[in-house]
């Protein structure tokens, strides 16, 4: 629904990372050169950003 | 042997220590005594007045109880409470800024961590309460992400015929070929991968381990630093230890 504010495995939280990845990568930026700069390096943190799917807006639209 | 401690380069929040003359269990006490019992403050207890976003109350609940909180050691103890409160109206996106605690010293370590949205009319409205317990209720409680590896060296036996490739497919590159002699430049960088080990044809190569040097990772995550974090434990450990030693003599 919205981004996990941790890593799943680690526990690094990582959900204040998500808007700004997002905005880059929507830019046409690299996902992998983001993460690097944006410092999430182990692979269980570079999955969540890079596996999210914001469904939160879709959902809003049915809300009474 | 004494123990020696040497500090790498802080890189994003990562800090990197060798540490010399010291047995695997005694490293390993220390770092499951970070991840179970360093005291820590995250938000337990949630009372909903109101909520309208499309999030459920326990979701919401769940999201809160991760967030990262800023404690100083010195004020708080184990078991101590921290109230906070959230309102906010839509249309907008409620971000961990938007909490505020009663006491000015505690704060949501990161500020721009997105917690739900509301659109137009719709409220929240609740309070929590943030309690210091320890990694070992819940890793929520954990103050940093930590982990150690035997130092690494590489053997190189007389087969190697300086071909390179083991240069070439190392992901960290941490090789190097001086002298006519492959050599590891910077071990502590090593992730173990044993990529060089794997693609040398003439089998030249063996990673080694030394039992008795480490590469001590840390990454604290709720705004101490690694100093506070190692620092905090070691008080915990010692602190059990004299727990452990009473109780041994009242032994007859």
């Amino acid at each position: 629904m919205m981004v996990p504010i941790r890593c799943f495995s680690c526990g690094k939280p990582l959900a204040s990372e998500y808007e700004e990845f997002k905005k880059r990568v929507d830019k046409g930026e690299k996902p992998d050169k983001v993460m690097d700069e944006l410092g999430i390096k182990r692979y269980c943190c570079r999955r969540m950003v890079f596996s999210q799917a914001d469904l939160i807006d879709d959902i809003a639209k049915y809300e009474s | 042997m004494a123990i020696s401690i040497k500090k790498l380069k802080e890189e994003s929040g990562i800090s990197k220590y060798i540490v010399k003359g010291i047995s695997p269990a005694f490293i390993n006490a220390v770092r499951r005594s970070i991840m179970l019992h360093m005291p820590c403050l995250a938000i337990e207890d949630v009372s909903i007045y109101e909520n309208d976003s499309v999030m459920f109350d326990e979701f919401l609940a769940h999201r809160l109880g991760m967030l990262p909180i800023k404690m100083d050691g010195k004020s708080y103890k184990l078991g101590d409470k921290v109230k906070m409160v959230l309102e906010k109206e839509g249309p907008c996106t409620v971000y961990s800024k938007d909490i505020k605690s009663t006491d000015p010293k505690i704060e949501i370590t990161d500020k721009n961590i997105p917690i739900t949205k509301l659109s137009k009319g719709q409220k929240i409205k609740l309070e929590m309460q943030a309690v210091v317990l320890s990694g070992k209720d819940h890793a929520k409680w954990q103050p940093a992400v930590v982990g150690y590896r035997e130092m690494p060296s590489l053997a190189v036996s007389k087969e190697c015929n300086n071909c390179g490739d083991c240069v070439k497919i190392c992901p960290v590159n941490v090789l190097e070929i001086k002298g006519k002699k492959v050599t590891m430049t910077n071990p502590e960088e090593c992730s173990i991968c044993g990529a060089c080990v794997d693609t040398c044809k003439k089998e030249a190569l063996k990673l080694q381990f030394d039992k008795s040097t480490f590469v001590f990772i840390i990454e604290p995550i709720t705004g101490m630093s690694a100093k506070e974090v190692i620092g905090g434990t070691v008080k915990v450990l010692l602190d059990k230890s004299k727990e452990y030693s009473k109780a041994l003599q009242k032994i007859k």
